[in-house]
């Protein structure tokens, strides 16, 4: 099920109330369903507006949907959507394109398909551990394995491109992990993790003690709502089989 | 070599005045030439811990600006002759630091101190980059809860690429950390984080766990750095911590619960 919902005018203050008519109108197919807000149209104004994330949020959330993060947007409406907690995926934007040419542009610069929710999803458990923070440091690298041995922190971010990414601490809380190839965590993996960023459905995601934000691989995604207590705390490997995420527990 | 600290936290409130005016007058004690200076533009209240504010003319801000001389704008401290405070301005709005007036500030610093303790601003804007750009040595200030814990990890993150040593390539800021207002009571019912929970997370080494102790208010209420209160449980903690910071080691001092006289005490003869 792809829930990619378009921002066309963040403006209208009638949003929250479409956006509840639509769901009414098929409330168990709709219902907690992680949803993505794309901003490619937004991107395309002249000057981008600013966005309110967090009232967006809101107003998703009660509609009784789950938003999840954004795509697509201008480096500038991405970090405000960070800073409002949602997690950035990479966008399947062309390099050069007039917004892009204005801000450093902190996007991955990939080409990942568009991401779908792993379905189904089962039944969230509570609310989503929202950061607070948002990142605003990345580093990218380059390669064939990149290894890093320092903590993720909060609001930092990591993509190793072209490659596997090897994190021999922990991700803390609201750090971000992105690699094209494989992600292994050797300590706790507290914030976000997304293997295979650019799509490869052959990725796979490690960890020594699983507490995600976030993982995803190739666009198949869960939120921290949606994983199984049991794993929390566990070793945890993560592939996809069938069109689905699977979670086994590492011994 | 001059050594500039900054005392930073992202999350407000958790003591990062109160630690700075502690640890520049324990320094200072120490034989050390030491100058806390209040990055807290708009929002002064480092001389009032230190026990200065009646003497503020300069401040940092009008010296930034060339309205006042170095020397002008340093107060002396009463107490203790090698002990300097550089005053923020209540007035002025947060924008009045610029980063090269900083940059200008701190380098004259350097050439007449020991130590620079700088008071960062709350959050992890504009003022706290600031506070931290020039840091050799950062003291993170964290309190023993969730969202403390976060913003310092945090401000770790910014420490790895926002200053001077991070921009110029060379050795990181080393860090510390400083855990405040510990709780015994309410760490025993869960209620807050447990040490090895938070050193786990954050990973960087322990400066010191300063416990929750009224001797703290006492302190600002008189404009007396707490340290001073050599008998108090936050006094003697803040003393080891300089010791620390002066490359001392020294066990940590877990702050036990108060703890009835029980079984094993009247077992062993009172030695447990
Ligand atoms: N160990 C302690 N025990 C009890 N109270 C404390 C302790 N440390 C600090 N406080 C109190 O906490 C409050 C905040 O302390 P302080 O002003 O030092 O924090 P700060 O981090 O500088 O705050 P701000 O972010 O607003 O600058 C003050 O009222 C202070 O007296
Ligand atoms: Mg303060």
């Amino acid at each position: 099920m792809v829930m990619v919902l378009r921002l066309i005018d963040p403006a209208r203050a009638d949003f929250g109330q479409q956006l509840a008519q639509k769901v009414s109108q098929a409330p168990d197919f709709y219902r907690d369903a992680p949803v993505i807000l794309d901003l490619e149209t937004l991107a395309r104004w002249p000057a981008p507006p600013n966005v309110d994330f967090a009232a967006l949020g809101a107003a998703i959330a009660s509609a009784g949907l789950i938003c999840v993060g954004v795509q697509n947007g201008t480096p500038h409406l991405t970090q405000a959507a960070r800073r409002a907690g949602l997690a950035a995926f990479p966008s399947a934007r062309p390099a050069g394109r007039a917004n892009a040419a204005r801000e450093p542009d902190p996007e991955p610069a990939a080409a990942p398909p568009p991401p779908r929710a792993a379905a189904p999803p089962p039944p969230p458990r509570g609310r989503c551990p929202r950061p607070r923070t948002a990142p605003v440091v990345q580093r990218v690298v380059k390669g064939k394995t990149r290894v890093v041995s320092e903590p993720v922190r909060s609001g930092q971010q990591i993509y190793a491109r072209d490659g596997d990414l090897i994190v021999l601490g922990t991700v803390n809380a609201g750090g971000e992990v992105l690699a094209d190839g494989n992600v292994h965590v050797y300590g706790a993996l507290r914030g976000k993790a997304i293997a295979g960023a650019s799509g490869d459905r052959e990725a796979r995601l490690f960890c020594q003690r699983f507490d995600p934000e976030l993982v995803s691989i190739a666009g198949l995604f869960r939120i921290a709502d949606q994983i199984e207590t049991d794993l929390i705390g566990q070793r945890v490997g993560i592939r996809i089989a069938d069109d689905a995420l699977v979670f086994d527990r590492l011994s | 070599m001059a050594k500039v600290i900054v005392m930073t936290s992202g999350k407000g409130g958790v003591g990062k005045t109160t630690s700075t005016a502690a640890i520049g007058t324990g320094l200072a004690m120490r034989g050390e030439k030491t100058v806390v200076v209040d990055f807290d533009v708009g929002l002064r209240n480092l001389d009032l811990i230190m026990g200065c504010e009646r003497r503020v003319v300069y401040d940092f801000v009008n010296v930034v600006n060339g309205e006042a001389k170095l020397g002008q704008a340093l107060i002396r401290d009463k107490r203790f002759e090698n002990l300097y405070v550089l005053a923020a301005s209540q007035t002025r709005d947060k924008d009045a630091l610029t980063k090269e007036g900083v940059v200008g500030v701190i380098e004259m610093l350097r050439d007449q101190f020991d130590y620079i303790i700088c008071d960062s601003p709350a959050g992890i804007e504009k003022g706290a980059q600031l506070a931290m750009y020039c840091a050799d040595e950062a003291i993170i200030v964290t309190n023993p809860e969730v969202s403390s814990v976060r913003d310092s990890d945090r401000i770790l993150g910014l420490l790895g690429s926002k200053t001077l040593r991070a921009e110029k390539d060379m050795e990181p800021v080393k860090q510390h950390l400083l855990l405040t207002r510990y709780d015994v009571g309410r760490v025993a019912r869960g209620e807050m984080l447990k040490v090895e929970d938070i050193l786990e997370i954050l990973s960087i080494p322990l400066l010191g766990i300063i416990p929750e102790n009224e001797a703290v208010l006492r302190a600002s209420n008189t404009g007396n750095p707490v340290i001073l209160d050599k008998e108090s449980a936050a006094g003697k903690a803040y003393a080891d911590a300089v010791s620390r910071l002066l490359g001392e080691q020294l066990e940590h001092r877990f702050p036990a619960e108060p703890r009835p006289r029980g079984f094993f005490a009247r077992l062993f003869g009172g030695a447990a």
